[in-house]
């Protein structure tokens, strides 16, 4: 519903350029919006009989009644002070008014409330283009789920940020769905491509980081072509939001495209994670290796197994990374320098990333 | 405006990875500190630390005086100016950088009073009105200046802001940063890998590797004094040369042998070496490439220093040009030298090492030997 606030501004625009008093009213007769002085939140006893009454407009000791409809039932008030024909005219003007505003309201909550609906699968396939067609909402354009995730709840601050850098004139999306989702669907031209999205969701990010302060995620889904797959989309990037948190921690921007194994890890049921690293390390647990050999593992993987370049990173000497790669080897029994043993192993990892990751959140 | 004090600051993710570690840094109020290094260093890390867009894992992080580590950003009084920025498409410049203030409430006399500084400062008055699809990349980044400029913040955290110029433009906005910090007398903590900008803007540069600080220094004491091969390389283009040498004593003194030839050191260097114990050891040595000269009367006046190379190639840069050099076939040099007397490719010159200039670093530490 409009805001008593949009009200208000309506009348005083209308005010500054007619200099006739005018005020709005709920249907009790409660004034919630006005340009004269002292009477807000006052009762205007009138207004009930004029609301039950037929007439349209009405005029009674001096001011002008005007009904303001919503779908064929009276929603508000309109009153204008004076007798005259213009007052009259001002009147009619400030009702049309604010009735085209509860039209444009409804049809955006129509829409935020469609694509809620859209995203969560709320609604059936023939649902879907109905509304849609009903919307105004194309149906075969390029689109794409991004999901901002916010560390604190209700980051009021940054759903404004977001708003502003997609008004509301603009072919896309924004709602949410939870207190600390922000969910855009956006309209993409069909140069665009996911890396164009990545590039734009880093600029929102930086953009929420400058001005909303906010410490953000942003996942991004699979670029869809209808707009009943908008809703995978969507999942897609719920999907790489949480892989996201789970294998590539430090990144605040994540595509679905762009997990890797990491998506097919997550999809593995925590029994079989189970079973598979008992198979690979027996006894010992990746978790029981101290940060120097954690370290040394990851580093060499950064450096695709090259023991130069690693020792050189990890200011040790080449014989030293030789020697700990030795001993891990005779720990698991994986050689490290060998591809089929690395792969083992740094599989087993992200598993176990992932074991504690699902621990964690109570799977 | 504040210092800032960070003691034993480590961040290490959910997932194991350290990223900054041991980071032990005093900012004095009102100083230009500039984090630097090569991508994965940790330098964003620590600013976002500092602006508390992420968690500190271990250690204190103060701002002016208070403990802030569990501070909510928002709380903590600084405002950011990162490389990327969203101009707000359906508002004019004013609007845009006025948004964050209006968000706090802030009274619309005041509101225009700051953006009408920021402008001036930022030599951007006459765009106010101006919507953001008609400004130019600078103008967008003076505006998104403009945005963190009005929150008057105690701190001004910056990310690699220049990064998405061209050249020649962030060249002169690095000049204007300079300015804009001049006049505002405000501490701020400047992130770039481009180490000609650090050395342009930051009274102290904080050179990073791998999470963990290498040196703190003036921009020109990193050039003449860099504690370690790493930070000796980062600093100056082209890079430092490394070449690898074995110290002897031979009845003229202390030499160091390069390949099969050798270069007798001055009686100061010579005693670093000796009460260091680096006698009968292999060592590195660092030259820059402008250290390196070919003129006839150079040569002439340093005959101890002199070495034959072939010239394998040369890149002439304008005034100066680059000679890629091998001594004995296997150890490679660069030399950055006039472009006047100019060798071919293919020659065999003699060349001239400014032994006041040389630096050695431990082989296997790779530390400043001094």
């Amino acid at each position: 519903m409009i805001s008593n606030q949009i009200l208000q501004n309506t009348i005083d625009g209308l005010k500054a350029i007619t200099r006739i008093e005018l005020s709005v009213m709920d249907l009790d007769g409660k004034i919630i919006a006005t340009t004269e002085d002292g009477i807000i939140d006052e009762y205007n006893t009138v207004v009930a009989d004029f609301v039950i009454s037929q007439a349209e407009s009405q005029l009674i000791q001096g001011y002008q009644f005007f009904k303001v409809y919503d779908d064929h039932a009276a929603e508000y008030v309109v009153s204008a002070k004076g007798e005259a024909e213009d007052v009259y005219k001002i009147g009619k003007i400030a009702s049309f008014q604010i009735q085209n505003l509860l039209v444009a309201y409804k049809e955006r909550f129509d829409k935020d409330n469609f694509v809620k609906n859209l995203l969560l699968d709320n609604l059936l396939l023939v649902d879907i283009y109905n509304r849609a067609k009903k919307l105004h909402i194309e149906m075969d354009v390029r689109r794409v789920a991004i999901i901002i995730e916010t560390k604190i709840e209700k980051d009021t601050n940054a759903l404004e940020v977001v708003r502003n850098i997609f008004p509301s004139k603009t072919k896309d999306f924004i709602t949410a769905v939870d207190e600390k989702n922000i969910i855009l669907v956006k309209e993409l031209k069909d140069s665009e491509t996911i890396e164009d999205m990545e590039k734009m969701a880093s600029a929102i990010l930086d953009t929420l980081n400058a001005e909303a302060l906010s410490s953000v995620y942003i996942a991004i889904g699979t670029i869809v072509k209808d707009i009943k797959d908008v809703s995978r989309s969507f999942k897609e990037a719920k999907m790489a939001l949480e892989v996201g948190k789970i294998f590539f921690v430090e990144k605040h921007v994540m595509a679905y495209d762009n997990l890797g194994i990491g998506r097919l890890i997550y999809q593995l049921p925590i029994p079989l994670c189970k079973m598979f690293i008992s198979e690979i390390f027996s006894t010992k647990s990746p978790d029981d290796f101290d940060e120097e050999t954690l370290t040394t593992i990851n580093k060499f993987f950064d450096n695709s197994l090259n023991v130069s370049e690693t020792s050189r990173q990890l200011y040790i000497h080449r014989n030293t990374l030789v020697y700990r790669l030795d001993k891990l080897q005779k720990n698991t029994g994986l050689d490290l320098r060998v591809f089929d043993d690395a792969i083992t192993f740094k599989i087993a990892l992200m598993v176990v990333k992932y074991m504690k990751h699902m621990i964690e959140s109570d799977y | 405006m504040a210092n800032i004090s960070l003691k034993g600051i480590k961040k290490v993710y959910p997932n194991g990875i350290t990223a900054v570690q041991n980071l032990d840094l005093e900012i004095e109020d009102k100083e230009f500190v500039v984090f630097v290094g090569p991508s994965g260093c940790g330098k964003s890390t620590a600013l976002r630390m500092i602006a508390g867009l992420e968690e500190v894992t271990e250690g204190a992080l103060f701002i002016g005086n208070n403990l802030s580590n569990d501070i909510e950003p928002i709380d903590r009084d600084i405002a950011m100016v990162f490389q990327n920025f969203v101009m707000y498409p359906d508002m004019t410049v004013y609007q845009n950088i006025a948004h964050g203030l209006k968000v706090k409430k802030i009274s619309s006399e005041e509101i225009h009073k700051r953006v009408t500084e920021a402008a001036e400062i930022l030599g951007i008055e006459q765009l106010l009105d101006s919507m953001p699809s008609s400004l130019s990349g600078g103008q967008q980044q003076r505006v998104a200046m403009g945005r963190a400029l009005v929150k008057q913040p105690k701190v001004f955290l910056m990310d690699e802001p220049l990064s998405n110029l061209e050249t020649k433009l962030r060249v002169k906005m690095r000049l204007e940063l300079a300015k804009v910090h001049k006049k505002l007398q405000t501490t701020v903590i400047y992130v770039t890998h481009d180490f000609e900008e650090a050395m342009a803007l930051g009274t102290r540069l904080v050179v990073m590797k791998e999470g963990i600080i290498q040196q703190v220094d003036s921009p020109l004491n990193l050039y003449t004094k860099p504690k370690n091969k790493f930070v000796a390389e980062f600093i100056g283009a082209p890079a430092m040369n490394f070449i690898e040498a074995r110290v002897t004593s031979s009845d003229k003194g202390v030499e160091l042998l390069i390949g099969n030839q050798s270069i007798q050191l001055s009686k100061s260097k010579e005693k670093t070496l000796i009460e260091k114990g680096y006698l009968n050891k292999q060592i590195i040595v660092g030259i820059r490439p402008v250290n390196i000269h070919i003129s006839e009367v150079f040569i002439e006046a340093s005959k101890n220093s002199v070495l034959t190379a072939t010239v394998e190639a040369t890149e002439v840069m304008g005034s100066e040009a680059y000679l890629y050099l091998t001594i004995d076939y296997h150890v490679e040099i660069t030399a950055k030298v006039d472009i006047r007397a100019l060798p071919n490719e293919g020659e065999t010159i003699k060349i001239g090492l400014d032994l006041n200039k040389i630096q050695f670093f431990d082989k296997y530490t790779e530390e400043s030997i001094s």
